[in-house]
């Protein structure tokens, strides 16, 4: 027989599964004494035959349920999501601790007692502006403007802007209990920049005897700055 | 084993009783008579007889004769020995008569032929083999080797075809020379004294069988 031909037509596995006719088995011994490439195809064969019945004669070992650890440990690209998740959540807890622990930290410090500067707005020549100069330690300043007569509504409203034009904040203000008292406005320090331009409109709200409901009453530029 | 060119000078080492040639001869040949052996004879001690009887021939003839005409042909010549001493044995076991009682009882002679290819690593190799084949693979390798049901009807009681055994035992056996060319790998060569005192093991043991036979 012919190494080819003993290739083709599979004569390892046929002779190992006792496939072959007396005559081809013959010939096929007589290639593998003589092939060793053959031969050590056979001889793997006949060993793993032998021991394959041997593996099978065994007493079944008791087969254990896979824990959850073997489920996740033979399945690596689960693993590794389930790591990241794992990661990204611990993170994120993480942070979300440390932004609470801040966010408290400032809800106390907004709860305690606390001075701040007051600035009266007092009327410019057109076109000039009044530097408010804020304490660097203040987290609030305050803004009061005197009303002048025929301006008294039911409420008003404040308007910040800031250099471009753009409406940083609108607040409504309380009128004045007793007539003649200012219009005050709270202003976090925060939410101005030193060095900045800033303007605020006041409007009146609901008339009560003069005025357009709506119209502003008055207009202050003034400029920011931290010391 | 290492693998060797079957040569003038192999023969010609051989019938001079080079030892490590012999060692080699030996263990050759020696497994693959047994498993062209295994097959048709019931006893180990037919078996052996068989492999021996073919070992002293051999060795006879070649010492006789000064080599072979054609030495790439060694296998051939083996394996055509063995074939005359095997039926030489079967027409004597013939004229001595059925087996008796005791004999009946003997236990499986292929089992006992087999003892020889199994050890605890082989059987962990073919099982980490059998673990990686599907269940219905596994099963169909069980039924035939083990159980010894018929091929076609394993392969009916499955609903597999009838080429798919032939199929899984190619794939099996792939992985199985892939794990022994590694296990072999790993192993390395005995370091040069373990093969000196294992070549002068080796050389008395011939000279002691082959004299007897002789």
């Amino acid at each position: 027989m012919e190494h080819e031909l003993a290739t083709r037509m599979r004569a390892v596995e046929r002779y190992l599964l006792g496939e072959l006719s007396d005559a081809e088995r013959d010939q096929f011994e007589e290639h593998f004494f003589d092939c060793q490439a053959c031969a050590e195809e056979v001889r793997a064969g006949a060993i793993f035959e032998a021991n394959a019945r041997a593996v099978f004669a065994d007493p079944p070992r008791p087969v254990l349920q896979p824990g959850w650890w073997d489920w996740v440990r033979l399945r690596p690209a689960f693993a590794a999501s389930a790591a990241c998740l794992n990661l990204l959540l611990v993170g994120g807890m993480g942070y979300m601790g440390w932004a609470v622990r801040g966010l408290r930290t400032q809800v106390a410090e907004l709860e305690a007692p606390q001075g701040y500067s007051s600035f009266a707005l007092r009327g410019v020549t057109r076109g000039d502006e009044q530097v408010i100069e804020v304490p660097k330690e203040s987290r609030f300043f305050s803004l009061s403007l005197d009303l002048l007569a025929g301006q008294s509504f039911r409420q008003y409203r404040g308007e910040i802007l800031s250099e471009s034009g753009a409406r940083l904040f609108s607040v409504t203000l309380p009128r004045p209990r007793t007539p003649g008292e200012p219009l005050n406005l709270l202003i976090p320090a925060s939410s101005v920049e030193p060095g900045r331009r800033y303007t605020l409109i006041v409007r009146g709200l609901e008339e009560r005897s003069t005025g357009t409901p709506g119209s502003e009453i008055a207009r202050h530029n003034f400029l920011i700055q931290r010391n | 084993m290492q693998p060797y060119e079957f040569d003038g000078d192999y023969v010609r080492r051989l019938a001079e009783g080079d030892p490590t040639v012999e060692d080699h001869f030996g263990r050759y040949f020696g497994e693959l008579l047994n498993i062209k052996l295994r097959a048709r004879v019931r006893t180990r001690a037919m078996l052996e007889d068989v492999r021996q009887e073919t070992f002293v021939r051999v060795l006879e003839t070649l010492r006789q004769k000064q080599g072979l005409e054609h030495p790439e042909r060694l296998g051939a010549f083996v394996h055509s020995v063995c074939k005359n001493v095997m039926f030489e044995k079967f027409r004597d076991a013939a004229r001595q008569g059925p087996l008796d009682a005791d004999a009946q009882d003997r236990p499986d002679g292929r089992i006992n032929a087999e003892d020889w290819l199994i050890s605890q690593e082989r059987k962990l190799l073919v099982e980490s083999v059998l673990q990686e084949l599907s269940v219905r693979d596994r099963e169909l390798l069980r039924m035939v080797f083990f159980e010894e049901v018929s091929k076609a009807e394993a392969c009916e009681r499955l609903g597999m075809g009838g080429d798919h055994l032939r199929v899984v035992l190619h794939r099996a056996l792939t992985r199985l020379r892939e794990r022994l060319a590694k296990r072999k790998a790993q192993l390395g060569r005995p370091s040069n004294q373990q093969d000196s005192v294992k070549r002068r093991r080796l050389a008395v043991h011939y000279t002691v069988r082959y004299s007897d036979g002789t």
